[in-house]
């Protein structure tokens, strides 16, 4: 599937492994939730390359303490109006203060794409529902907002609210 | 956070304005809708996805009409706002819009064309429908007396404003497992509701005349009436914002999605219990890094100054001429004492305009009435005006001198009746008439009920009374609150109204208890005169109101009166 990133498709390195693919040799790899204990015995110390796909019904705290050992999450959207994943970027990128990337897949539409990044995602999955342009626009179509701190050092993420200098400083509440 | 507040526009009424950033915020919004209605038009949103996007719009579709409910912050609004809302009526409606019981106002005839034109027209004067409906934080309601009252401790519309920035298109809490609504009380004596909220808050002083907020969670009306829970008594303002982010991300993660009528936020406290909800809230909130604190602070103080009280006059508490009018005239006599309100500044007065009038449809308000209340509002009461919960509108700040003046006015125009708190003063949903959840008609019952009562004499005789209707379940006409509730359902295609009694929503908020079988529509106004007039026969004395004898007899009265020989 195509993936967006800072307003571009890019050339994804990573795999998705399923429930039952083998562990040895592998690198660049999703592993699912279930899997992340046993990917992690696997993985020699120091070595990146993995990450974990988190269902939305799954607490953050079920990751939290391997977090300096992953390099990407994903959070799902099964339905584009269940609304659990912004909280699960929001609290890995904000409270947890995961550094790493964080991908949107599923369900979502355009018009969702802005507070995505404001949420902390940095990087989307798409299908061929929707042209680039569409993705893109929908950022610009409301190029302000009042939860500031939302889009302030969420790394990537937040690098089109970080250039609308016109609501940055704003005094509002943020 | 205690505030220094200065006045900054003395000229303008004392309410929040927008600046650049709020106004470009609107606009965009107008026109990201606009691009919304086009897209679903040409097939490339579908109609499940472009749903939400109009609902969070406040555009619905009812039964016979789209329906655009524009929201009133905190119910306040300008003379120059009442005006436009009167003119949204006259050119795009029917000549009338509906105050709901959320502070907002709704037209019921909206055609799917004209809806964006119409968000430009409120942009125009700071206004917006954002968040009148979805799965979204809606509207915050408050104390329709806010910063008037005699009885408050502070204004609290400050910290309405506050959260309806942070609550405005928040990223993460757009998409929540159902809607949310939060209410906010000043004032030890709650007019807010804030127990029959997702979440209420209530302002207490401490010893240093410091401000802390109590925070209630998961109270609530709907098919599982709650009463909420204190979570914390006592909340310094400056966290206000984080714990109440703490509160919405436990909510937005374990609140039920597999069944709508279990996604409110009561039924996660409730399954959880409420100290493991507390327990979830203040373990969220502790962790969460606190990089804000100065710009809530800081806002805060940006946002009371708007609120700073207008330039009162100093004036004599006492007026003769307005003791002599009361003397002479009952009708008058009566109007002062159901319709006005004690205010903070001497020689000023709290005014309700009654919007239900004997026989009419409660909440109502025609282009031309819209009109004269702006008229008043700019004359009377420094430009201000305000929508209560209870469907009726309030001029704040009226100089006790000239109550006669604007009684006359409210006459002339046919909001002048004398009902406020009163058995005509009903709450009631737009029902089967509009409303495309409703299982029975409202507004006849009320109707019918309101011209049984029109003597205004009686019903000052029977006191304070609050009679709400509900056409369905979901309990937008605060059934379960009213000292008398009415439940229209549907019975083999026959619409029949449950009645429920003892309800409140005051400071000691109750559920109403089920009485016993239902009545048929050509039944169910005679029922509750059966009921009233029960009251009036066992009330201990006349100062024992109804749901104080209600709460020394119980049902039993009433019961006896109802069905003993009703055949039921």
């Amino acid at each position: 599937m195509p993936v967006i990133e800072n307003s571009s498709y890019v050339n994804d390195p990573w795999h998705h492994l399923d429930e039952t693919a083998g562990l040895a040799g592998r690198s660049m790899v999703i592993v699912p939730l279930e899997r992340l204990e046993e990917a992690l015995a696997a993985w020699p110390k120091g070595h990146r390359g993995l990450g974990v796909s988190l269902p939305n019904h799954a607490a953050v705290d079920a990751i939290v303490a391997h977090l300096a050992r992953l390099d990407i999450v994903t959070v799902s959207f099964p339905s584009f109006s269940d609304g659990r994943a912004f909280s699960q970027a929001r609290s890995l990128r904000h409270v947890h203060r995961f550094t790493g990337i964080i991908r949107a897949r599923g369900k979502f539409v355009p018009d969702q794409y802005a507070m995505l990044l404001q949420s902390g995602v940095d990087s989307i999955e798409v299908d061929d529902r929707f042209t680039l342009e569409e993705w893109i626009s929908q950022i610009a179509a409301v190029p302000a907002a009042y939860q500031r701190d939302y889009a302030a050092g969420a790394g990537l993420a937040t690098r089109p609210f970080a250039e609308a200098a016109s609501w940055a400083e704003q005094p509002h509440y943020g | 956070m205690n505030v220094h507040v200065e006045a900054i526009h003395p000229a303008e009424p004392s309410m929040y304005r927008y600046d650049e950033f709020d106004q470009s915020f609107v606009n965009a919004r107008v026109e990201q809708f606009r691009g919304q209605v086009r897209r679903r038009l040409e097939g490339k949103l579908t109609e499940d996805e472009f749903k939400p996007l109009r609902l969070m719009n406040g555009l619905y579709h009812q039964l016979h009409a789209y329906m655009l409910r524009v929201a009133v912050p905190y119910g306040t609004l300008s003379a120059r706002q009442m005006r436009m809302l009167a003119h949204i009526a006259q050119k795009y409606d029917r000549g009338y819009g509906h105050f709901t019981t959320r502070q907002n106002i709704q037209y019921n005839w909206i055609r799917l064309e004209d809806a964006a034109d119409i968000l430009a027209d409120l942009a125009s004067v700071e206004m917006h429908a954002i968040q009148t409906s979805g799965n979204c934080i809606r509207n915050t309601t408050t104390d329709q007396y806010a910063g008037a009252a005699a009885d408050e401790l502070a204004d609290p519309r400050p910290v309405c404003e506050l959260i309806r920035q942070w609550s405005t298109l928040h990223p993460e809490f757009t998409f929540l497992p159902r809607k949310f609504k939060i209410a906010v009380t000043g004032s030890p004596n709650d007019r807010a509701a804030v127990k029959v909220h997702d979440i209420g808050l209530r302002l207490h002083l401490n010893a240093q005349g410091e401000r802390g907020w109590e925070v209630i969670v998961g109270g609530g009306q709907g098919r599982t009436p709650m009463v909420g829970v204190t979570v914390r008594d006592w909340l310094p303002e400056a966290d206000l914002l984080p714990y109440l982010t703490a509160i919405m991300r436990v909510y937005n993660l374990d609140g039920r999605r597999d069944n709508k009528y279990k996604a409110r936020i009561k039924i996660l406290v409730q399954e959880m219990g409420v100290e493991a909800f507390r327990d979830a809230v203040e373990r969220e909130f502790a962790a969460a890094p606190r990089d804000t604190v100065e710009v809530d602070a800081r806002e805060l103080a940006r946002i009371a100054a708007y609120f700073a009280p207008p330039a009162f006059e100093r004036l004599e508490a006492f007026v003769p001429e307005i003791e002599e009018k009361k003397l002479a005239s009952r009708e008058f006599r009566q109007w002062i004492k159901a319709n006005t309100f004690a205010h903070k500044q001497p020689g000023y007065t709290i005014v309700n305009a009654s919007l239900k009038p004997a026989g009419g449809i409660p909440g109502d308000a025609t282009t031309e009435q819209m009109l004269a209340i702006a008229d008043l509002a700019e004359t009377y009461s420094f430009g201000e005006v305000r929508v209560t919960h209870a469907q009726n509108l309030t001029l704040p700040h009226v100089r006790t001198k000239d109550l006669i003046a604007v009684w006359e006015a409210l006459q002339a125009n046919g909001m002048a009746d004398a009902n406020i708190g009163l058995i005509g003063d009903i709450i009631s949903c737009p029902g089967l008439d509009y409303c495309s959840l409703a299982t029975a008609r409202s507004i006849p019952v009320a109707q019918e009920i309101s011209r049984r009562f029109a003597d205004i004499t009686r019903q000052h005789d029977v006191g304070p009374l609050k009679l709400n209707i509900s056409g369905c379940i979901n309990a937008c006409g605060h059934h379960h609150v009213g000292h008398i509730g009415i439940l229209g359902v549907d019975k083999k295609g026959r619409e029949f109204y449950q009645i429920t009694l003892g309800g409140s929503s005051a400071n000691e908020t109750t559920i109403g208890e089920i009485l016993g079988p239902g009545f048929g529509a050509d039944e169910i106004a005679g029922a509750v005169e059966t009921i009233v007039d029960t009251y009036l026969k066992v009330r201990s004395n006349p100062s024992e109101e109804f749901l104080a004898t209600w709460r020394r007899l119980g049902a039993a009265p009433f019961k006896e009166a109802l069905y003993a020989n009703a055949g039921h």
